[in-house]
């Protein structure tokens, strides 16, 4: 016997006893023909052709199955092959043009903007569209239901999409690399310049992506998908024509960035990511089952914009940032807990078995983690607790900074404002949940627009007729209207202190005030009785399951509590 | 095969699903016994595939629950999944990706790894005979090659139990053939199976027990049997003496016949055609003898007669005939 013979007779024994060890169908196998000798010979086959297939294999083992399909399908398919043939062509006449024209007295910074602006096209529009297409296209084909029943969770499936988007954003990237670091080599660019520009892009696109995701998630029938598409769409065009003149800024910026600009940089790209996130977050609610818990890493998510936010505006204090702009900052944070609050009171105050048996049992989970369950009242006192600790840590940061930026006649009225919109939004939504158990959970921004709009959208148009200023100007009417209640205190401020106000502005105060008090109450008292529902002890049986389970499959997935978070 | 004893496979218990004002399914109860093969029938829009998506934990019961080997699909539907497979009357197709491919990602998506993958695509393929067209890709098989290909999809894991829902709509009568055996060694592997289907005749012939579905309400559930065994006739009295049919077909008069028949056996009914006549029967052969010898006694020229039992189908429109608006 030789050599060669003795490795494949020693091999077919090894694959031999390996195949002997597996039994994948319990006794009785599927009946096939499928003898060890023709699995000896396939492998052996195998072993011969080549060593890169078996062993990409076996590594690909190690990714999300979801990673290794959309990745097949990706670089099997015609678009990929196009953008990627497109993107060498473009890339290729940047480069000709820009060294024809050797009159421009930076070549690096206008090849830079060049190869910025080619990158645009296949990662603010083409990766972005297939992202969201891989998922529309799993609800539209039915697909969606195929993996969902698989013992793959919903987060595997929605970053495993994510994560193939990566890889084709890298491979895009990957064209331009040669070209860009010829760049630096020219003048007019530098190493930072270089870096700070790919991952911009990239982050970018991984935010498109994740946009996809999210739109993608809610694309469920062909009608809602094409709108989607179409909105998608645009929201991308204008994105890849914002991306040109970031292109532009980001190519010029030799030598660094003025001290202020980084602040706003890396303000804005906290802002985006963590929307993403929130995003990604939402499209695995969006694919979940019904009965699991679909709130609980939505809210950790909206906890990470907070604390952001909370450390973005302890960085514009630092950078002296005017009354105005803090109003403002302060707004956009209040309007966020509102929409995210229009949207948690409308869930169903009704938990499901498996989330009452994922409640918290821990110290610490009791005490953190009581908000992050699911349902209305919580999500009120989510949203409420949020926006009313967001204007306190300002209020307290604007105390302890003495540069004179503090309105607090306008944040102690936007907090009422806010209490009061949050409560009326939450009683009205449990109205409508009461009387259309099943309605869909975006009604909530419904309830929103009702309690908060109408009045404003009603004093707009008294203000309209009001030529003699009747009503407007000295009426009680103005308190229904937030945005004009704080021009006024804007106003009153901007005057002198000695002018005072009248009483009739008092009434308005103290009129809004006790509405706050009275709806926010109201709301909290009818909060606090979801606190009522106990924890629910996992059945025997089903314990005995998983541990059989466990026993079979030691890394397997195993379900999650809300103690697992604090864990 | 059926133990009545052991925790069922699949049991619906009350279960009920509403869509608005419409109730798709209504109470529906019954159970499923490990290595039983259970025909799930109905006219369309009954809610099979309902009660099917709620079993395959897509969708949620409004009231009531479900439980596959004793687990609830509303409380614990991850566990449910793993072991069940579930193959839906639409099949869902990826561009770009080879048969062989498709079956990997549903390996994958089951956390087999591996060794255990390769030789649990080997098998599955070589089950429903896929291995020869394992390169070729998805878009542009048959219809029977996708049903084998979605087959092979349920499979992937080893199941337990196995919804089949309308497995053989659309195919040829060869692929239909070759499916049913694939179901018949299937149970022989102590595989739990509910198949709905609108063929009737091979759901007889695979399944154990039936279950008559309409408008959402269970009508009757057991073997064919009992199924037969439980119909009454419009006066009230059981057909389980008669539940066969004879057509006589004879040489002269019919009349002579149809007389003889209601006078001195007390018949009905009776259908009378050209010179024969159908009329409802015992399945006791020695019964049908008597008959036709009288028959030739009393001077009726008999030129045929023909028994058949009555079937699934015969059943089925009994049973679902009317009985819910």
């Amino acid at each position: 016997m030789t050599n060669q013979e003795k490795d494949t007779a020693s091999s077919a024994e090894k694959i031999e006893n390996e195949v002997d060890e597996i039994s994948i169908f319990s006794a009785g196998s599927l009946g096939g023909d499928t003898s060890v000798a023709e699995d000896v010979d396939l492998r052996i086959a195998v072993e011969k052709d080549g060593r890169l297939d078996p062993f990409l294999d076996t590594a690909s083992d190690r990714f999300s199955s979801i990673l290794v399909k959309e990745t097949r399908q990706a670089t099997k398919s015609r678009h990929f092959v196009w953008t990627f043939f497109a993107t060498i062509i473009i890339t290729l006449i940047v480069t000709f043009v820009g060294l024809s024209d050797r009159a421009s007295g930076d070549l690096g910074q206008s090849l830079l903007m060049g190869y910025l602006v080619a990158l645009g096209l296949p990662l603010m529009i083409i990766v972005p569209i297939s992202t969201f297409q891989s998922l529309s296209a799993e609800h539209g084909d039915g697909t969606l239901q195929l993996i969902s029943i698989t013992t793959m969770k919903p987060s595997e499936i929605v970053v495993g999409k994510l994560c193939s988007s990566f890889l084709q954003i890298l491979i895009y990237m990957s064209v331009l690399a040669p070209c860009v670091t010829f760049t630096f080599l020219l003048r007019g660019v530098d190493v930072f310049q270089i870096i700070l520009s790919l991952v911009c892009a990239f982050g970018l696109s991984a935010s498109l992506c994740c946009l996809g995701l999210a739109m993608g998630s809610i694309s469920n029938t062909r009608i809602i998908s094409a709108g989607m598409q179409l909105v998608f769409v645009l929201v991308l065009l204008a994105f890849a024509w914002s991306w040109c003149f970031m292109a532009y800024g980001l190519a010029q910026e030799f030598g660094g960035f003025p001290a202020e600009a980084y602040f706003w940089i890396s303000s804005w790209a906290c802002g985006v990511l963590s929307t993403a996130l929130l995003l990604l977050v939402a499209a695995t609610a969006q694919i979940t089952f019904d009965s699991e818990n679909r709130a609980s890493y939505l809210r950790i998510a909206m906890l990470v914009q907070q604390t952001l936010f909370i450390a973005f505006m302890i960085g514009i204090t630092g950078v002296g940032a005017g009354r105005t702009d803090m109003l403002l900052f302060m707004l956009i944070h209040l309007h966020y807990w509102l929409l995210m609050g229009s949207l948690m009171t409308m869930t169903s105050h009704r938990l499901s078995n498996r989330v009452r048996r994922s409640m918290p049992r821990t110290v610490l989970g009791r005490a953190f983690g009581g908000l992050l369950i699911p349902g209305p009242g919580r999500g009120f006192l989510f949203a409420w607790t949020n926006g009313i600790f967001g204007i306190a840590v300002v209020i307290v940061l604007l105390l302890s900074t003495p540069n004179g930026t503090l309105n607090l006649e306008a944040l102690v009225l936007s907090s009422f404002y806010f209490s009061m919109f949050l409560s009326c939004c939450y009683i009205f939504n449990q109205f409508i949940r009461g009387c259309s158990p099943h309605a869909p959970i975006w009604i909530g921004f419904l309830g929103l627009g009702i309690v908060m709009f109408l009045p404003t959208v009603f004093v707009a148009v008294i203000e309209a007729f009001d030529y003699r200023g009747r009503y407007f100007d000295s009426g009680l009417l103005v308190y229904s209207n937030w945005y004009a209640a704080l021009g006024r205190t804007e106003i009153m401020a901007g005057w002198s202190q000695n002018s005072g106000r009248n009483s009739m502005e008092w009434v308005g105060y103290w009129t809004v005030a006790l509405t706050a008090f009275l709806t926010t109450g109201y709301a909290l008292l009818s909060a606090c009785r979801e606190f009522s529902v106990t924890t629910l002890a996992t059945p025997a049986h089903v314990l005995e399951e998983d541990r059989d389970h466990a026993r079979r499959d030691p890394l397997g997935r195993k379900e999650e509590t809300i103690d697992d978070i604090f864990a | 095969m059926v133990n009545g004893s052991a925790t069922p496979s699949i049991e619906f218990r009350s279960m009920s699903r509403l869509f608005g004002e419409t109730r798709a399914v209504d109470q529906l109860s019954f159970k499923v016994y490990p290595g039983e093969v259970f025909g799930f029938i109905g006219p369309n829009g009954a809610g099979k595939t309902t009660s099917m998506r709620i079993l395959a934990t897509l969708d949620q019961p409004s009231r009531g629950d479900a439980f596959v080997d004793g687990l609830s699909v509303v409380d614990d539907p991850d566990r449910v999944r793993r072991r069940l497979g579930f193959m839906p009357d639409q099949f869902g197709s990826y561009s770009n990706v080879t048969c062989e491919e498709y079956l990997d990602f549903f390996a994958r998506s089951y956390g087999i790894k591996g060794a255990d993958r390769r030789k649990c695509l080997r098998e599955v393929m070589a089950f429903t005979q896929l291995d020869r067209i394992a390169q070729k890709p998805m878009k542009g098989l048959s219809k029977g090659m996708k049903q084998r290909l979605c087959l092979s999809r349920t499979l992937i894991h080893n199941p337990s139990v196995m919804i089949l829902d309308e497995p053989a709509a659309g195919l040829d009568p060869r692929a239909r053939i070759e499916l049913r055996d694939m179901i018949v060694a299937l149970a022989e592997m102590g595989k739990t199976l509910l198949i709905s289907s609108h063929i009737l005749s091979e759901l007889a012939e695979v399944c154990h027990r039936v279950g008559i579905i309409e408008h959402g309400q269970l009508l009757a559930v057991g073997t064919v049997e009992e199924i037969l065994q439980g119909q009454t006739d419009s006066s009230g009295q059981s057909e389980v003496a008669r539940r066969s049919t004879v057509k006589i077909s004879v040489v002269q008069d019919v009349q002579q016949c149809v007389d003889f028949l209601a006078t001195s056996h007390n018949i009905e009914p009776i259908k009378v055609t050209d010179r024969s006549v159908t009329i409802p029967i015992s399945d006791d052969v020695a019964e049908q003898a008597d008959l036709l010898a009288e028959l030739v006694h009393a001077g009726i020229r008999v030129s045929s007669f023909q028994t058949k039992q009555r079937s699934l189908e015969e059943a089925f429109l009994h049973v679902t005939q009317g009985r819910v608006q």
